[in-house]
């Protein structure tokens, strides 16, 4: 897999020291990391390690206890999902959040619909905008979607994963969150969300990719970071490591070790 | 990467072909089974099909289309409307009491109803979304509530006496067409465009088919929902005003059954209860197949407690025959 090299020296994102607990639980404890603009950074860990919490702060969905983000170098404070995707954090979720009765324009569109007025006076929807843009986009990602008049309805889940994905290269993310998005997919749509993963990364846009399948994480990502119990324990280039390492530090064995050593483990 | 039979891009050259297709066979039930109607009903009592008949038909669909038109809004966010007959009712009494026992004029009595339509609305609206009450309970309790301030206005009798000037909205023809005939029209041409042609109605359409989704990407659906029900208790009361000047005096047990009519009218339009669908078109010619049955039943002779049952018969068959379409596609 071609790794770009196209890293630029500003992260697209960079997170520092977030902090995020739920009561008396401790869901993150210190977490760092950064992705650079045109990279694809895997993130793994086992249930619980604090992955979706992490996402959600990053997306806006958690505000964390303390830690900062940094979005193209700039701080960055959302209060919600909204303002985290006004500034380009995008987030693909793993249930597709689709209106499933509106089409693909409809759905790419949504709650940012371009407005014309009618008679100079009555703001409308701009459907021919709308649809000449759908129509450039769908061909830019190769998607595979037939009819852009199709219902979300009527579309497969690869072709639903396409939708998304349109809709954050349309709207210029800068940061795309992939939350598992081959969980529920056959073979040949796993390959193809794959590739549009790879493809927005080669739009320049930083791309987390959350998964549990080891193959396609050394597949399709730049570097993959692991965590462990609410901590980024693991972080390296996809090219140095191997699914044995990964699982060593996602099941804390490798972990247990470290921390023993510097002795801050209980 | 490896690029095995990757299936094909067909890009279709008609890509409005399948939405004109899909609105086609909504409508294509609703046709039929009007055409159907008007046949048996033409042979059952000649008298349906004289003119006449079909003029007092446009007065009665009038008020159903109205209503229809109305819960075609709120049936698309997934929500119902079950208050709409006794929200008719009061209105009508409230506006009857402002033309009768004020001085007030024809306008001032209009715009006050339609305000109350909306507080009514929002009282709905209001305890949907900052109270979390169900759409059906909280409807079903403005039904109670309605019906019972409607009765409270004026002890249960009923009010007469309207000012000439009132009844042209329902007496009154522009090219042979009663004048509530054309205030329905107009409700129509405007409700359409505003749910096929703005960000509200994309909205509407957006909540009824995945509220979470809407809510994701930034539509506030607690306003959006509040909104629509204010829009629903203005159409009652619109409705009311119309009804009260086709009766000519106002009822306060009047309005019965007509959220019935519109929520059969919207199901047979195409509409679904599980949100996200609905056409104004649909809604109107269901409006239609429902005043069709009213009024032909009772020309065929047969007593209104009998056309009640099959109104409700064809309630739970519409809504059964929308629960087949959805789970056999």
């Amino acid at each position: 897999m071609s790794a770009s090299g196209t890293v630029s020296s500003t992260a697209a994102l960079e997170v520092s020291g977030i902090e995020k607990r739920f009561g008396a639980v401790e869901v993150l404890r210190g977490v760092s990391m950064q992705v650079a603009p045109g990279e694809v950074l895997g993130v793994v860990g086992d249930n619980g390690a604090g992955k979706s919490t992490l996402m959600k702060v990053i997306s806006g969905v958690h505000r964390a206890d303390a830690g900062n983000i940094r979005l193209a170098g700039h701080d960055v404070a959302f209060r919600t999902p909204r303002d985290a995707r006004d500034a380009g954090i995008e987030t693909i979720y793993q249930d597709l959040a689709l209106a499933d009765h509106l089409d693909v324009g409809a759905n790419i569109f949504l709650g940012r619909e371009p407005i014309r007025r009618f008679a100079g006076l009555i703001p409308m929807l701009d459907e021919r905008k709308i649809h000449g843009e759908v129509a450039a986009l769908l061909g830019r990602i190769e998607s595979h979607i037939p009819d852009p008049s199709a219902r979300a309805l009527d579309l497969s889940g690869g072709q639903r994963q396409a939708v998304a994905i349109a809709r954050a290269l349309y709207w210029k993310a800068k940061i795309v969150i992939m939350d598992e998005p081959t969980a529920a997919l056959a073979v040949m749509e796993t390959e193809n969300v794959l590739k549009m993963a790879r493809q927005l990364a080669a739009e320049g846009i930083g791309v987390l990719f959350i998964g549990h399948n080891l193959v396609e994480i050394l597949k399709i990502c730049d570097r993959v970071m692991v965590m462990y119990r609410g901590r980024k324990v693991f972080d390296v280039r996809c090219a140095d490591t191997s699914q044995t390492e990964l699982i060593r530090y996602m099941t804390g064995y490798a972990d247990a070790e470290t921390n023993k050593t510097e002795g801050e483990y209980q | 990467m490896d690029q095995r039979v990757a299936p094909k891009p067909e890009i279709e050259t008609m890509p409005r072909g399948r939405a004109a297709l899909r609105f086609v066979r909504q409508l294509a039930f609703a046709l039929i089974s009007i055409v159907v109607l008007i046949i048996i009903f033409g042979i059952l009592n000649p008298r349906f099909l004289s003119a006449i008949n079909w003029f007092h038909i446009t007065q009665q669909v009038a008020v159903i289309a109205i209503l229809a038109i109305g819960q075609t809004f709120i049936i698309a966010t997934a929500g119902i409307d079950i208050s709409q007959g006794s929200v008719v009712a009061l209105s009508s009494m409230i506006c009857a009491i402002i033309l009768v026992d004020t001085h007030l004029g024809m306008v001032a009595a209009v715009a006050l109803t339609l305000l109350l339509g909306a507080v009514v609305g929002a009282m709905v609206g209001g305890s949907i979304v900052v109270l979390g009450v169900p759409p059906f309970i909280a409807t079903l309790g403005m039904l109670a509530i309605a019906m019972g301030a409607a009765l409270l206005t004026t002890n249960g009798t009923p009010v007469f006496g309207l000012p000439d000037g009132f009844q042209a909205i329902s007496q009154g023809t522009i090219l042979g067409v009663p004048n509530m005939g054309w205030i329905a029209i107009v409700i129509a041409l405007i409700a359409a465009f505003v749910l096929n042609k703005t960000r509200f109605g994309r909205y509407t359409l957006a909540i009824g088919s995945n509220a979470e989704a809407a809510r994701r990407v930034g539509i506030n659906v607690p306003r959006h929902l509040l909104m629509i029900y204010m829009l629903g208790g203005i159409i009652s009361a619109l409705a009311g005003i119309v009804y009260l000047s086709y009766t000519a005096a106002a009822q306060p047990t009047s309005g019965g059954n007509y959220e019935l009519y519109a929520i059969a009218a919207v199901v047979i339009g195409g509409g679904s209860l599980f949100g996200g669908v609905g056409t104004i078109l649909g809604s109107v010619l269901g409006a239609l197949l429902m005043t069709i049955l009213k009024n032909g039943t009772q020309l065929a002779g047969i007593s209104s407690y009998v056309e009640q049952v099959i109104l409700g018969i064809v309630v739970v068959g519409a809504v059964y025959v929308d629960n087949l379409r959805r789970r056999l596609r």
